[in-house]
Formats: C-alpha cells, structure tokens, sequence
C-alpha cells in the first residue's frame, strides 16, 4: 500500500427486524392504495438500503420524488397493457410494440442508471451517470445482436462491455469515474465456469464407461442408462448454482479492481464460495419461510457485498470531492425497465 | 428556543463540519429560519429554503438546505420539532410511526396475505370482468381467429365429417337458440382432432369448433347441442378474454408489487399465475355449466344427455388440452357430471 492512503471499509449498519417492518408496511399499504404507494414504498426501501451503507462513518442518501416514480410506473404500466391487450387480438400491434421495446432498450438502460445516479447522494454531493446513448447502442444492440450471432461465443466480451460502460461512466460530483480491464480476464472466467458446468458431464460419461466394461457380459440396459442420466441431470442441477457465484464473485472483483474515482480506488474480499453460500441459504430460508425471510434476505445480501468492501483512499480523508452542477431526470427509464423485468446487469 | 448539534454538507465539496442549528434570527424575537454555525462562521437559512427528511429507523435525519448542502443530525426529537414547525412530513411521520410497531407490522403481514389472496382471486377475475364489457367485439373476434388459425397449424387437422352432416348439426343447433334464446352469436367449424381427440372448444368472438371424434363419440345429436350449449356459455361470458386480461392482470400485479420487494421474488411470481389459472377456468366451467342446463330446460332438452356425453368423454379422456376445452380440470368433472343427472330428475313442464 502506498505511504499516505488508508484502507476506509463500508459498513451496512441494516438490521432484518428492522427492515422487516418496513417492508410489511411497505406491502400493506402498497396493497391498500392499490400500488401507487408502491413508488413512496421503493424511496423508503432505497433510502434504508442507502442510508444504512456507511463509508468513513458517513452514510449514503436516496433522493428520489415518488412522484416521479409514480409517473414512470404509470406510463410503464399503460404501454404494458396495451401489450397484452393486443397480444391476442392484434399481434402485429404487440411485436411492433415488442421491437419498439428493444430499440429503445439503450435508451431506457442510460435512462435508469441516470436517475439511480442522480438521485443518490454521499456527504452531500449527488453521484451521476454520463454514459452516452450511441455508446448504449453499439453496446446492448450492436454487440448484442452479435453476441446472439456467435451463439454466445461473444457473452464474456459484451458483459465486458456492460461492466465497463456502466461502472466507466459514474461520477461523484466532479469525479468523474475511470475503468480499466481487459476482455481477456472475462474470458477467463467463463472458460473455469465451463469446466464447473462440464464436471458432471465428465463424471457421467466416465461412470457409463465403467458400468459397461464391468458389464461387459450381460449387456447394459435401458433402466441403468436412465438412471445414470437422472444422476446427471441432478448434478448439473447442484453445479449450475456454484458456477453462477463463481462469476458473479469474479465479475465482481474486476469491476472493483478496475474502477477508480480520481484517487479513490476499491478492494473487496468476496468470494465465488461466501456468495454462493448465501444465495443457496437465502434461497432455502425464503421458500421454506413462503417468501417471509425476503426481507432478512435482501439485508444479509446487502451486509455481505458491504462488509468485503473497501475504499483506499488519501490518508487525510474523504473530503477532497468538489460538486459538479447536477440536472434532474425523470424516473420513465428506471421504472419502464423494472415493469418489463430487464436485467440491467447491474450487481 | 430549539438547537441541535448536526454535521454540515456544503453541497460543493465532501468534507463534513460539526456544526449547531438554531432555530431563529439574532435580530427579530420572531425566529424566521434556521441559524447553522460553527467557530468559522454561520450561515442564516429561511423556513422556505428547508426540507426536512423523512424520519427512517436506525439513520441520522437530513435536513436538506435548498441550494446550500444538507445537515445530518441524530437528534431527532429535535428535528421533528421543526418538521412540525414547517408543517412537514406528516404523512413520512405517520408511516415511520407504523413501521416502528411490532403489531402493526403483524397486522399488516395478515392484512397483506389476505389483500394478495383476495386481490388475485377475486379482485383481478371481477376488474377483467368489467374490463371485458368496454373492449370491443373486434378484439374478441381477432383472438378467436388468431386462435383458430394457430390451432389450425399446430394441431387440427381438416375434418372428415360430411358436409351434410355438419350443415345439420348447425341446423339443430341454430333450432335450438331460437327456441330457447340467450345464444351468443357463433358459428360451428368442424375439424379433426390430432392429439385433442374427441372434444369442444369455445373460442373468443364466438367459434365453437367439435372434433370429429366427439361428433362420433356421441349417441344422439342432443348430447352434441348440450355440448355445444355448455361451449356457448364460454363465449357468453367472454371466458377466454376474462381469462386472459387476469392473467395478464397477475403479471402487473406481480410486477408492481412483489417486484418491489427484491429480485428474488420475481422467481416466484410465474407461480401464483399458473396455480389461479386453474382456479379461474373451475368457476368458469360451472358459469358455463349453468348456461348450459338453463338452454337444455327451456327447450325440453334432457339435462341427462350432457351428463351421457361427459361420462363417455371422461371413460375417453384426451391428453393434452387447448383453450376452453371440456376438460380444463379433470377431478372436479364427476361432480359436475353428477348435477346434471340430479337436475334430471327434478325437470319439469315438458
């Protein structure tokens, strides 16, 4: 480490029975009001989430109008019934509506990191998102268009892309952030997640063999051969899990190592293991409490990518970070991607 | 007189000051704003220019000075003081008081798990059912012939029932709705059924298409116009349309609500849709069922010829199902079977 910089770790001071309580709230009166309470409910579970991160004994804030987010959910909600209205009677109107949707994916994708950006806060001064639309397009139309082309040959590159437009493109007041990585190293991840995914493939094919020279005399029947492929199914079913928390903590500790704002750059601890432990408990805990644990869930998740989290930054302190003049944005790109379920990519 | 101690935010730069907040003005007696100062200076801010954070558990409170940075302080008996002076956050503070109650949140957890259940099974299917009155009668035919096209090029097959015998079976059929009146508009197709076997179906907009099978599975054509009555309360009570807007209902439903609630959920949230599909088409198969015997009655059909028909299906049962078929859910048909028979019985003036 170099003379003059201190390690600062975030900290999530969140609690599950706290959060729980707001949570059920939250429902309850989204239910209640017929889901417009549903924007105020996303600002309070965002200013809990954000609140609670602290980073050198400061903490995070949420901005956001829920109005705003009220308008977006509105016009989201009209175009996805319109969708599915002329689903079944006008289906040239729905695939219209449908490419209509693609196309406008860049925009909706810069539109959401923006008003994420724009409306969260530290120490006073506003984060932001500067990514450009061209730059959204070659990447998530463009490059998503070939990735499909090459049968996913191309996936570790555009993720790389994605990570590096996104993480690239943030800023902290003035500080504007940088990114620096190399399409190779995803390459790479995925390469070992592939061996994860071919392991029980190996074991199968090998098991198979044995069967069959141990049973060379009587021929090997259609039963064992079922049976051996049910065991294989099952174990592609326990890898898939273990392969997914591999990327995501590899992933993860590239956007980390490569992002820098100005002086400042990250070190985190987490690992493919401390990840895919706590998706599979999570997950567990939620289905055998019937969706009631989601709540401590979100907080563990919260409290684990925090607490492996660090900022190196200048020994004297955080306080070096000027403000740069801020617009507002409206909140139609988030909410429009939320109701069509689009996965942004973003951890 | 009300102070607090809070750190300052400039807004322009990151660094924090430890700084105490005095409500009111030096000069007038009357306090008009808010006084922030620590040993280098101070800075006198108007009632106006204050925004007072929403109160949340477990987090210091922003006050956020319009154009000149915020205040973060953990007094909060004090910052709810002004909150109040300034006439705001009411409802913030009415929610935060909600949140704070272990009761409350019970309460709200049962009214929750009620409100979703109520909401899902009755509520959707009843706003579709209002809904379906203001959509126009063209949207319901382009389903139908959207459907029948599909199922024309996935799995029926052209019919190879004479013609003459269709053009009876309409005839009898269209004896029948003049009779008894009440009959949706519709029109009979014919076609072989693949892998439906011997069934009906009822389309959006009003097609009833029989397989070849049912037509020869039959012992007598009344059991044929009893099916071909039950099918007619389907397209009289806009099943598929209902259907289909509460299960397009169940995904923004899931959307807005469960999705706000963290990613996880949206696993989860085919599930609910899939499990009330079933319950949906088991209230509309008895709509139907009752349309149909109230045809049969008024025009002296033996309510028995349907419960026949049904048994034969079920003794036959087909595999897979399309739209709404006799068979959308198998256990319940003995039942369904059985009032038709008891209704026998009790037939009169004919």
């Amino acid at each position: 480490m170099n003379e003059g910089s201190r390690v600062y770790p975030f900290q999530f001071t969140g609690s599950g029975g706290e959060y729980f309580r707001i949570w059920i709230v939250n429902l309850a009166l989204s239910l209640l009001t017929l889901g417009i309470y549903s924007a105020w409910a996303k600002v309070r579970r965002k200013r809990y989430f954000n609140n609670h991160t602290l980073l050198d004994g400061h903490n995070f804030d949420y901005l956001a109008d829920p109005i705003a987010i009220l308008k977006g959910r509105l016009i989201a909600f009209a175009l996805f019934a319109l969708y599915a209205l002329t689903q079944h009677s006008l289906p040239w109107l729905s695939l219209l509506l449908l490419a209509l949707f693609f196309l406008a994916m860049p925009w909706i994708v810069v539109r959401s990191l923006q008003f994420n950006a724009r409306n969260s806060s530290h120490r006073g001064l506003r984060f932001d998102f500067q990514g450009d639309l061209g730059e959204a397009t070659r990447i998530f139309v463009g490059w998503g268009a070939l990735m499909l082309l090459s049968l996913g040959l191309l996936l570790p590159y555009l993720l790389f892309r994605k990570t590096a437009f996104i993480a690239g493109n943030h800023a902290f007041g003035a500080t504007r952030a940088r990114f620096q990585g190399r399409g190779r190293s995803y390459y790479g991840i995925f390469m070992n997640a592939s061996l994860i995914m071919l392991a029980p493939l190996v074991v199968i094919v090998a098991a198979g063999i044995v069967v069959a020279t141990l049973q060379h005399a009587a021929p090997v029947g259609l039963t064992e051969m079922m049976g051996l492929f049910g065991v294989g199914l099952l174990l592609f079913y326990a890898v898939a899990p273990i392969a997914a928390g591999y990327v995501k903590a590899r992933i993860a500790r590239l956007t980390f190592i490569g992002t820098r704002f100005g002086a400042l750059r990250f070190a985190g601890r987490h690992t493919a293991r401390g990840l895919i432990g706590l998706y599979v408990s999570n997950l567990l805990l939620i289905v055998l409490t019937l969706g009631l644990y989601i709540p401590w869930a979100q907080v563990r998740s919260a409290r684990y990518w925090l607490d492996n989290l660090a900022v190196v930054g200048p020994a004297r302190g955080l306080d070096g970070f000027v403000a740069a003049s801020g617009v507002g944005v409206a909140a139609a790109g988030a909410e429009m991607a939320e109701a069509f379920n689009v996965d942004l990519g973003i951890a | 007189m009300n102070s607090f101690t809070a750190r300052y935010f400039d807004g322009r730069s990151s660094a924090a000051r430890g700084v105490s907040c005095i409500s009111g003005s030096e000069k007038s007696p009357e306090p008009d704003g808010l006084l922030v100062r620590d040993e280098v200076g101070e800075i006198h801010v108007p009632w106006s220019r204050l925004r007072v954070g929403d109160r949340l558990a477990g987090v210091p409170r922003v006050i956020y000075l319009q154009g000149a940075g915020e205040l973060h302080s953990d007094d909060h008996a004090a910052v709810d003081a002004l909150a109040r002076r300034l006439g705001q956050g009411r409802l913030a503070a009415g929610v935060f008081r909600l949140e704070s109650r272990l009761w409350v949140a019970l309460v709200a957890l049962v009214f929750s798990v009620a409100a979703a259940w109520l909401g899902l099974r009755h509520g959707l299917p009843w706003l579709a059912e209002v809904v379906v009155e203001s959509v126009p009668a063209g949207i319901e035919d382009g389903m139908g012939g959207h459907a029948l096209a599909a199922l024309d090029q996935w799995v029926l097959q052209p019919s190879a029932l004479p013609a003459s015998r269709q053009e009876a079976l309409r005839q009898r059929l269209r004896a029948v709705c003049e009779q008894a009146g009440g009959c949706p508009s519709w029109r009979l197709e014919f076609r072989g059924g693949g892998e439906l076997g011997a069934n009906a179906l009822a389309l959006p907009g009003g097609t009833l298409v029989f397989t070849d099978e049912i037509v020869k599975l039959a012992h007598h054509d009344d059991e044929l116009i009893a099916v071909a009555a039950h099918e007619l309360g389907h397209v009289r009570h806009h099943h598929a349309l209902r259907q289909a807007l509460a299960g397009a209902g169940v995904v923004v439903f899931s959307q807005v609500l469960i999705g706000d609630l963290g990613g996880i959920a949206d696993l989860a949230s085919g599930l609910p849709a899939l499990l009330l599909q079933t319950g949906y088409s088991r209230a509309m198969e008895s709509e139907a069922d009752a349309h149909a015997l109230a045809l049969m009655r008024r025009t002296c059909l033996p309510p028995r010829r349907f419960a026949d028909i049904m048994t034969r299906l079920e003794a036959a049962r087909p595999g897979a199902a399309a739209g709404f078929t006799l068979f959308s859910t198998h256990p319940e048909t003995r039942e369904r079977i059985k009032v038709f028979r008891v209704q026998e019985l009790g037939a009169r003036g004919c």
